[in-house]
């Protein structure tokens, strides 16, 4: 049994971690919550609920500042959406043991996620294929560092489409974001700019994650005190660590994130394997 | 731009109404019951019972304009966070319409009805 400050230490704990990483505070959140004895079902259902909160609070800043594409992200929703309501009821349906494995192989990919932090810039667009052109994908936003304004063309779309219901399946079967996923499609496919490209995944793991939730709220894995706790403390959590990010060297917070990384691999692991 | 502005507005308003219930539910339950724990096992009354999202949406409104109760501020909290992105979505159709811009009515239609179909349906 798990209590209410600890749970709300733990997700204003994964909220601040997973924003400076780049994550969602569910992929921290839910091995924590599967540790304290909370079946795995109903700790990514009420995840899955938190995680609407933590999307839609930092999305509707990027919005403000312009830096989201509404338009690719509008149109990539389609895609996580439908992917997210068909992961949602494979986990509805399938045995909880496989769960525990999958979550540990998608931890796994984490690594790479935070790689991409590291990766050089795509190099921009110059021709737009002519289904990227006729849904207008393409947008402008002030870079601050650069001081100008940056404007960019996207291309691709028809490939980003599976990419991103791929991403969407994860999320909803997982109960999290796959926010380092997303960027990565949207940055290697449809060539968007790295801040466009976080920025725009924010925007569409809200939507995506509503999908996910819908089902686990209607299959009964929400429990409404466990999904609030959450909501509020990865909210506050990545908040916060919008403030402190710019005070942290990068380094510090990779080697960090790496250490929790492996301790959460392996208790996934350790949960699995104990239901074998 | 505008719709920018009216999605940006939506989120933040929608966020905070809705973090603002649910802590305000968790709190009075603690000052009534003491309960500093997560009752998290299945049967409590905490847990959502299977259903739709528009019932458990509507009994979510209908108790609380009759007796408010812990449960149903947190649970008016969840109503009102989950139909924060179904309320950007929506307001993205009817924006592109007025708008005349036919193929992102169809783009924001198509989102909005496999929401509605997992909201309502699943």
């Amino acid at each position: 049994m798990i209590g209410i400050a600890e749970a709300i230490a733990f997700a204003i704990a994964a909220g601040l971690i997973g924003s400076m990483v780049g994550i969602g505070g569910a992929l921290i959140l839910t091995p924590v919550l599967v540790f304290f004895g909370v079946p795995i079902k109903f700790a990514i259902g009420s995840g899955m609920v938190a995680i609407v909160a933590t999307s839609s609070g930092s999305a509707s800043s990027y919005v403000k500042d312009g830096l989201s594409n509404i338009r690719a992200a509008f149109y990539l929703e389609m895609f996580t959406a439908g992917g997210a309501l068909i992961g949602a009821v494979i986990t509805r349906l399938i045995a909880p043991v496989y769960l525990y494995f999958f979550f540990a192989a998608f931890l796994c990919t984490s690594f790479y996620g935070i790689g991409g932090r590291m990766r050089a810039e795509q190099q921009p667009v110059v021709k737009q294929d002519s289904l990227a052109a006729a849904l207008k994908l393409e947008g402008a936003y002030y870079d601050k560092p650069l001081k100008k304004e940056v404007r960019y063309k996207l291309t691709r779309p028809l490939l980003a489409g599976p990419g991103m219901f791929v991403a969407g399946v994860a999320a909803g079967m997982l109960g999290i974001g796959a926010g380092a996923f997303k960027t990565t499609v949207q940055e290697l496919v449809m060539g968007m700019p790295s801040k466009v490209a976080t920025a725009t995944s924010n925007f569409i793991i809200g939507m995506t994650a509503l999908a996910g939730a819908s089902v686990y709220l209607t299959s009964g894995y929400v429990y409404l005190n466990l999904a609030a706790t959450l909501a509020i403390g990865t909210t506050v959590g990545s908040l916060a660590g919008a403030r402190v990010l710019p005070k942290l060297t990068n380094r510090n917070i990779r080697a960090l994130f790496m250490v929790v990384l492996v301790v959460l691999i392996a208790e996934m692991l350790y949960q699995g394997v104990a239901l074998l | 731009m505008a719709l920018q502005v009216g999605v940006g507005w939506i989120l933040r308003i929608g966020v905070m109404v809705s973090l603002a219930l649910e802590s305000a539910g968790m709190a009075v339950n603690y000052l009534q019951t003491g309960d500093s724990t997560l009752s998290a096992v299945p049967g409590s009354p905490w847990q959502v019972r299977s259903g739709d999202f528009f019932g458990f949406a509507s009994s979510t409104f209908a108790s609380v304009s009759s007796r408010v109760t812990a449960i149903d501020l947190t649970a008016l909290g969840i109503v009102v966070l989950l139909l924060t992105p179904y309320a950007r979505i929506a307001a993205a159709v009817v924006y592109y319409a007025v708008e005349r811009d036919w193929k992102y009515v169809a783009i924001t239609l198509a989102v909005l009805s496999v929401v509605t179909c997992g909201l309502a349906l699943l």
